[in-house]
């Protein structure tokens, strides 16, 4: 594992630390996760957890056009 | 008049599958308001046999699917296949569809179109939505969940309020869209604004494939 990708893995958690413990997350017949359960995955980086890296990355890249949407609606 | 005959199918087997049946009642409700024709499938009626019965009989102009789904499938009761992208395809063929469900418009959608399907609107990720676990026993009040269903059905809803299937697309878009601008320019509880990268997920991933000015 390269030293971005471990950057990347400590980025999510941290992310996911924030989540409320009473939220969950449905993610299609993958199945339903609780906080614990996708800290655990993206550890491990299996599938689930390489999907919330995914959804996390494509969250950050799309940062601006959200950050022009909500200056453009203002 | 013209009254559409609408096909919605409500597996019920899981947490998702249970969240989707909830909110799939509003689409349902306008549905019998307007006066279309509305054929349901609910809990174990979702399975192949009753399914095809249900197109054939009743030829219904729009499907709403709700349940799960893969890059070639759209499941029902126990996630039973409804539709296989390489088994029986031609069900969709003349046909307005909406699913609710991870995936299927990355194969399943394009290859509809390409066998008749007027349009396939759909997922070509996986759809995923938070849920308040306290609130699994009531999930139509489960406002989480709902940030993320209302905004998803409001296709039918557009639908259904003869709107084509290209305005049904913007409207969903933007109800996205206004969600996550809400979360980030509100003072948002800690809980609200971790939706906002599941949110902004499922709006990228939401396509509308084929004819844009369809009607139901």
């Amino acid at each position: 594992m390269t030293d971005i990708e471990k950057n990347l893995i400590e980025l999510v958690i941290s992310r996911l630390q924030t989540m409320p413990e009473n939220l969950e997350i449905s993610i299609g017949s993958e199945g339903t996760f609780k906080k614990k359960d996708l800290i655990k995955h993206v550890k491990k980086s299996d599938p689930i957890g390489k999907k919330i890296i995914k959804v996390e990355l494509d969250y950050l890249r799309s940062l601006k056009n959200i950050t022009q949407s909500v200056l453009n609606n203002a | 008049m013209h009254k559409p005959t609408i096909l919605v199918t409500i597996p019920s087997h899981d947490d998702t599958t249970r969240y989707l049946s909830a909110w799939s009642k509003p689409v349902i409700e306008l549905a019998q308001k307007k006066k279309d024709q509305i054929v349901i499938l609910k809990g174990k009626q979702v399975n192949l046999k009753e399914f095809k019965n249900a197109t054939e009989k009743n030829q219904p102009s729009f499907i709403f699917f709700n349940g799960h789904g893969n890059e070639t499938t759209v499941t029902g009761q126990d996630n039973q296949p409804l539709v296989d992208a390489d088994k029986n395809i031609d069900v969709l063929k003349n046909k307005i569809i909406y699913a609710l469900s991870c995936q299927s418009a990355k194969k399943l959608g394009p290859k509809s179109i390409k066998h008749g399907t007027k349009t396939y609107i759909g997922y070509n990720e996986d759809f995923i939505f938070m849920y308040d676990s306290n609130k699994k026993k009531g999930p139509e009040k489960d406002e989480t969940a709902g940030c993320f269903l209302k905004a998803s059905n409001q296709i039918a809803i557009s639908l259904l309020e003869e709107k084509t299937t290209g305005q049904a697309y913007a409207d969903s878009q933007n109800a996205f869209q206004k969600k996550i601008r809400d979360l980030l320019t509100s003072e948002s509880k800690k809980e609200q604004s971790s939706m906002i990268r599941y949110l902004t997920w499922d709006m990228k991933h939401q396509v509308c494939l084929g004819g844009q000015d369809e009607k139901i």
